[in-house]
């Protein structure tokens, strides 16, 4: 620390000390401690209804009080009473605008107890985890050939086309097979009109466009990382394997897909968070009963209007994405800081 | 004989599988481009019912879209005018720390990025909302792009910086400089040509941000939510022709991109 004020001096290090401090506190732990602390707890409505039946009984009293005054109207022991109770039913109007909070582990029993929650919920770890594996199955072979075998010349070209799509937006991408899919699609017209199908497939109402989508939207950042890892590879290793006699198959799986496993755990890191958190994708290709987990969180956020509840959601995705990353790293015994490249 | 033959087989399988491959990411983006010019009113490309230019006028008149993409500029300049300064000071941070403090800063300072987006946006939103009582708008979306685009730029600055010689600052404190104006002399040049692709990258990150956006917005509109909320209620071939847009850029920028690294090396 000292370091870096010694380096750059005084007003640099004020500069780079203060956007730390803020970074880390507002934007990054600050949010997620307050979605946390979200998480456990609710309003507690019944406490709230109480205090509502409680403050109407009082206005009756007040109100009986009152009539009583009329006919005596110098019973001062009374007056005071109806002072005291005007102030009580003050101070419990007052309280129950915000319903007392209560602590509790409700918001995750939720998640346990509703079937259609948790089946989603595990429906979304699993195609997640699908997508992941086929994402790296179709890359595989192109980063292997763009890395080792292509030439300079055609490693240009091909890598303006894969950073094409990798640059158009997320939800273009989605549109575009959208249009394909769906009822009156590309797909459909093309197939119905050439006789191959006498009625247009639902690609919405199975999951197979959701899945479709998810591969193609995320496909790219396997591949890149894949592609960076294998490209520092000695190809003389390759080489020497192959006078030794060593078939194909056993140098991909004894020389290749070893050296590539940095590559394979951020690529897979990478696309099973996305394809976790996406919302995107599943709202736009996923029709009426593909819903994902992250659309349930939306609508506990903008149509329940129960914040904690989405919190908890929330945090849920958020530790399936951290054990997935766990469960990465030591599988393919990385280490996080190798993920810079 | 043979073994020449499966060669070639294999040979071909390859070659086949990379048309596909190409197929693959390519086609759906020609069908989003072409549709921009079909005169059918939802967008598709078969049937081709007649060229039509329609569709880019009526473009440029849809005032919604245009207030959508106003609202993106705003958001992504605001975006790179934060997270430049704090992606480099993130990096600067991170390279003055000891090993072992570093991996744990390194871990917590890179972890937006492997949060998903939409955790960001809840997590921004509930905050704000506890803290200050604001709910979502212009700003909050800034703020919640900014989390994680700041660490973006602090992986670019961090793997530029890792390529400075020392020795050219000691040289410059030999010759009696300051430590800021070595800061300013030697140290922000080097940085130049990653500051550059920071700012674009913070800039495209943020206009092409759905999932957290969604969340942070509010009652307003960028380009996403726009595309977002056009697929499901209304949808007409003026999609396509800022899908054919965004493509249009998208390949001259990529072009220019790669050709500038081949350049480097």
């Amino acid at each position: 620390m000292t370091k870096l004020f010694n380096r750059y001096g005084k007003g640099i290090g004020i500069y780079v000390l203060f956007s730390i401090v803020m970074w880390l506190s507002i934007f990054i732990i600050f949010p997620q401690m307050l979605m946390l602390e979200y998480s456990f707890w609710q309003y507690d409505e019944t406490a709230q209804q109480q205090m509502w039946k409680d403050a109407d009984k009082l206005d009756d009293k007040k109100y009986q009080l009152l009539l009583k005054l009329k006919d005596t109207p110098n019973d001062t022991s009374m007056k005071n009473e109806v002072t005291s109770i005007t102030k009580e039913i003050e101070k419990l109007d007052e309280l129950s605008k915000e319903p007392p909070k209560e602590y509790t582990i409700k918001n995750y029993e939720y998640l346990v107890n509703n079937t259609l929650h948790r089946s989603v919920f595990l429906k979304t770890i699993w195609s997640s985890v699908f997508v992941t594996v086929l994402a790296l199955i179709l890359c595989y072979p192109i980063a292997y050939y763009l890395a080792l075998v292509a030439s300079k010349k055609g490693k240009v070209l091909l890598f303006i086309a894969l950073i094409i799509p990798y640059w158009v937006d997320e939800l273009l991408r989605t549109f575009a097979w959208f249009m394909i899919l769906s009822y009156n699609g590309v797909i459909n017209s093309v197939f119905l009109s050439m006789g191959i199908i006498d009625q247009p497939i639902e690609f919405f109402q199975n999951n197979s466009a959701a899945l479709i989508g998810m591969v193609y939207a995320y496909i790219l950042f396997m591949l890149f990382p894949i592609y960076n890892t294998l490209e520092t590879l000695d190809k003389n290793q390759i080489l020497a394997a192959r006078d030794l006699g060593a078939s194909w198959l056993s140098i991909h799986k004894k020389i290749i897909i070893p050296y590539a496993k940095p590559g394979i755990a951020v690529g897979s890191i990478f696309v099973f968070m996305l394809t976790a958190g996406t919302y995107a994708v599943p709202s736009i290709l996923g029709g009426t009963s593909g819903i994902w987990f992250t659309q349930i969180i939306y609508s506990w956020f903008f149509d329940g209007g129960n914040w904690n509840q989405g919190s908890a959601y929330g945090l849920a995705l958020l530790v399936l994405c951290i054990l997935f990353i766990m469960l990465m790293l030591k599988l393919f015994k990385v280490k996080l800081q190798d993920m810079a490249k | 004989m043979r073994k020449f033959n499966s060669k070639q087989i294999l040979n071909l399988s390859v070659k086949l599988y990379f048309i596909l491959f190409f197929l693959y990411l390519f086609l759906p983006l020609v069908v989003v481009s072409f549709a921009a010019f079909n005169e059918s009113s939802i967008p598709t490309v078969y049937p081709w019912k007649g060229f039509t230019f329609d569709w880019i006028v009526e473009f440029f008149k849809s005032k919604a879209l245009m207030n959508s993409i106003v609202n993106s500029v705003f958001i992504g300049i605001g975006v790179v005018v934060l997270s430049i300064p704090i992606g480099l000071a993130g990096a600067l941070f991170l390279l003055s720390l000891g090993d072992k403090s570093r991996n744990i800063f390194y871990a917590i300072l890179v972890s937006p990025i492997l949060t998903p987006g939409v955790i960001i946006g809840i997590a921004t939103l509930v905050m704000w909302n506890a803290a200050f009582d604001m709910s979502g708008g212009i700003f909050l979306s800034i703020i919640g792009q900014t989390t994680f685009i700041s660490s973006m730029a602090m992986l670019l600055f961090m793997s530029r910086l890792q390529k400075f010689d020392n020795n050219l600052e000691l040289a410059a404190l030999d010759l009696g400089a300051t430590p800021t104006q070595l800061f300013f002399k030697i140290t922000l040049p080097f940085l130049k040509p990653s500051i550059y692709s920071s700012i674009a990258l913070a800039f495209l990150q943020s206009i092409q941000n759905y999932n957290t956006t969604l969340f942070l917005i509010g009652t307003k509109s960028t380009i996403t939510i726009h595309i977002g909320s056009m697929v499901k209620l209304g949808l007409t071939p003026v999609l396509n022709v800022l899908a054919l847009i965004i493509i249009f850029f998208t390949i001259v920028l990529s072009a220019l991109y790669v050709l500038k690294k081949k350049r480097e090396k």
